[in-house]
């Protein structure tokens, strides 16, 4: 599913450029959950904006395919079109732009790039009702711009949200936990479990085992400094919360 | 003829044009005052402070002798449940509660001195260009005004009196395939009176283009307007709101769009010269490369206006490199006890926004159409609900188109 083999990425520009992925390797293969921990400023983010194209960050070495597919030469819409979908740690703000014409334009522009015909309205808001009541948000706030004055849970579930109307094959939840309270976290869980699949791949990066008892992990993976250092199975994120890093960074030296 | 030439100072060419065809209009006192109002100033170019960002004497070096290509199309033309009215046909039909006064109104222009160019258009409409319209009761239907003169130089004027109480919902299309057309439009609310006024402006690059309106606002009525813009070679579109009573109120609003080679200038000024007014003004607009934003807005507070309540803000979205906003934003205030404020900002497409959007799946240039589009559909949710479709829509295929 994806596969990325000793990635090497630069943040900035020119003189600017910082190394911050420094020979990343991981292989989620279809239908399984991976979670990747590691410190603040390990690079998680990074990974995930270098993986769904984001500009200001340059890929100097390595490979990152999905589904056979490299997609480190498409735009940002392309990899989207392929399924690759990004919960964003910080949602951002589309002022003036309501949250169902929002999901309905992203989801015919994907259809569209792949071909496929667009959705019916009928169709969409009967879906769009189903997943905003799962997700416990109200209709007013499908009405309202997107995450424009949203509290920080609120925007998580929106995030979720858009995945769950979306469907993308293969998705990135960068720390999707924070800033949910602890019905939120279930109730986001139960959308992410919804959407397991054998045919789909999650990366999950999150600080807090918390969220892997909702969401079981196959893999756990440590990001520190640029790279995997150290994989297992779901027994490491529970050594993790006990030990913090400190142990496990020293044996992976 | 010689005696009207001299009233100009140094005259260009395209003065001595309008000064020849002054001359041929029938003789009139009022008309008269109008034009020697106009030929105080002349055609205003870049050292008379109110036009210093639009050079109209640069603009229109001689008047253009015809139109060689056809308007850009109105979508709004044919649109149910309005009355249409096109000042072109020569005898318009006015629904119930609209009553026509005189087809040649050539009442001397008030303030005439200070706007030349409507002095000017109200110095050459003549025969049936220019209306006066009494609103007795308010229509059933709003009123679209078609402004599409096909003349290669057009000058129109059309007023309103609104009677105290009476309510006129306006619609007015300007659009023009170029040379040159000036357009003055008077609303006079009486009392208690609303005007509701929408406007859709778009023209060919080669247009000189130029809309003022007056509007005087006696106690207690009520001004609602929006505008959708997109500029021509020159566009001017001024409005100036005089409130005249206690409690009358303005809410003004505009968007625009200006491409390559288009110059749109927005110039308001509203005098409180009572107390207990409001007004709140919204402007918002989008350059690209090659384009230029003109944004004038004034609120004048005399003395005596106090709990003047006043808001005015713009903020332009510079879409690409090389397009231009000028930007003047003014208070003068009189009265102590007001609250009165002003806000400009001139800015680019947020990064973060746009990656967010396409990580959705959005293709770039959509995003960025999107973006803009919400951008400026703030300055137009006052617009009933067919004209906004249809202005969004232009909107955003404009924006499609070039983004
Ligand atoms: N645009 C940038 N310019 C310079 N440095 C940057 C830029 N973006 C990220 N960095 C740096 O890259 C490093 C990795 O950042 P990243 O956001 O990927 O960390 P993270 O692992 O997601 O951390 P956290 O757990 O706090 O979210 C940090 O040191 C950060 O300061
Ligand atoms: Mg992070």
């Amino acid at each position: 599913m994806l596969k990325i083999e000793n990635l090497v990425a630069t943040v900035g520009e020119g003189e600017d450029a910082k190394e911050i992925i420094k020979g990343l390797t991981l292989d989620v293969p279809a239908g399984e959950v991976h979670a990747i921990m590691g410190p603040n400023g390990a690079g998680k983010s990074t990974l995930s904006y270098v993986l769904t194209g984001r500009d200001g960050y340059e890929v100097t070495g390595g490979s990152a395919e999905l589904n056979g597919a490299d997609i480190l030469d498409m735009e940002p819409e392309e990899r989207a079109a392929k399924g690759l979908f990004l919960s964003f740690q910080y949602p951002v703000e589309i002022p003036g732009v309501p949250v169902m014409t929002f999901v309905r334009t992203a989801l015919n522009a994907q259809r569209k790039l792949r071909g496929e015909e667009e959705v019916s309205a009928a169709e969409f808001l009967k879906k769009s009702r189903a997943v905003a009541a799962k997700l416990k948000l109200t209709p007013e706030m499908l009405k309202r711009p997107v995450n424009v004055g949203f509290s920080g849970g609120e925007k998580k579930r929106l995030e979720i949200f858009q995945m769950m109307m979306l469907e993308p094959k293969f998705l990135i939840l960068d720390e999707t936990d924070s800033g949910l309270d602890i019905d939120a976290l279930k109730t986001v869980s139960d959308g992410v479990n919804e959407l397991r699949d054998p045919e789909r791949g999650m990366l999950v990066i999150t600080h807090y085992q918390r969220l892997l008892d909702h969401i079981q992990p196959d893999k756990v993976h440590v990001l520190a400094n640029g790279r995997i250092i150290t994989s297992g199975g779901p027994e490491l994120a529970l050594r993790l919360e006990k030990e913090g890093y400190d142990g496990v960074l020293s044996e992976a030296v | 003829m010689a005696a009207l030439k001299d009233l100009f100072k140094n005259p260009t060419a395209a003065e001595l044009q309008l000064t020849e065809r002054f001359a041929g209009l029938p003789e009139n006192p009022q008309r008269t005052r109008n034009f020697e109002a106009f030929a105080k100033t002349g055609l205003p170019h870049r050292r008379v402070e109110a036009w210093k960002y639009s050079d109209l004497r640069n603009a229109l070096k001689e008047l253009p002798a015809e139109l060689s290509a056809d308007a850009p199309a109105s979508a709004f033309s044919g649109l149910g449940g309005v009355s249409e009215i096109h000042l072109t046909d020569g005898q318009v039909k006015l629904p119930k509660g609209l009553k026509l006064v005189s087809d040649e109104n050539v009442s001397a222009l008030g303030g005439a001195e200070d706007i030349p160019v409507a002095a000017l258009s109200a110095a050459l409409a003549s025969n049936r260009q220019a209306l006066l319209i009494d609103v007795t009761e308010s229509p059933d239907a709003p009123l679209h005004i078609v402004f599409d003169a096909k003349t290669a130089s057009a000058f129109e004027r059309i007023s309103f009196r609104i009677r105290e109480g009476v309510s006129l919902d306006v619609f007015e299309t300007h659009t023009r395939a170029g040379g040159f057309s000036n357009v003055v439009i008077e609303y006079s609310l009486e009392k208690g009176a609303a005007l509701s006024r929408h406007m859709y402006q778009a023209a060919n690059v080669d247009a000189v283009q130029l809309i003022c309106a007056i509007v005087h606002l006696e106690a207690e009525a009520k001004l609602e307007q929006s505008c959708l813009g997109f500029g021509a070679k020159l566009c001017r579109n001024e409005t100036r709101v005089f409130h005249r009573g206690e409690g009358a109120s303005a809410n003004m609003n505009a968007a625009y769009l200006v491409g390559d080679g288009f110059h749109n200038d927005l110039t308001s000024l509203v005098r409180h010269s009572k107390g207990g007014c409001d007004t709140e003004q919204l402007v918002k607009g989008a350059i690209m490369d090659g384009g230029r934003a003109v944004f004038q807005g004034k609120f004048y507070v005399a003395k005596n206006a106090q709990k003047t309540a006043a808001e005015m803000s713009h903020n332009a979205l510079i879409l690409e490199n090389g397009g231009e906003v000028n930007a003047k934003p003014e208070l003068e205030i009189y009265a102590d006890d007001v609250e009165c404020a002003h806000g400009n900002t001139v800015g680019a497409l947020d990064d973060d926004a746009l990656f967010y959007i396409r990580q959705r799946g959005v293709p770039a240039k959509e995003a960025r159409a999107l973006l803009t589009e919400a951008f400026i559909a703030e300055a137009l949710e006052a617009v009933p609900n067919a004209q906004r479709e249809i202005m969004k829509d232009e909107a955003r295929s404009w924006l499609t188109a070039r983004l």
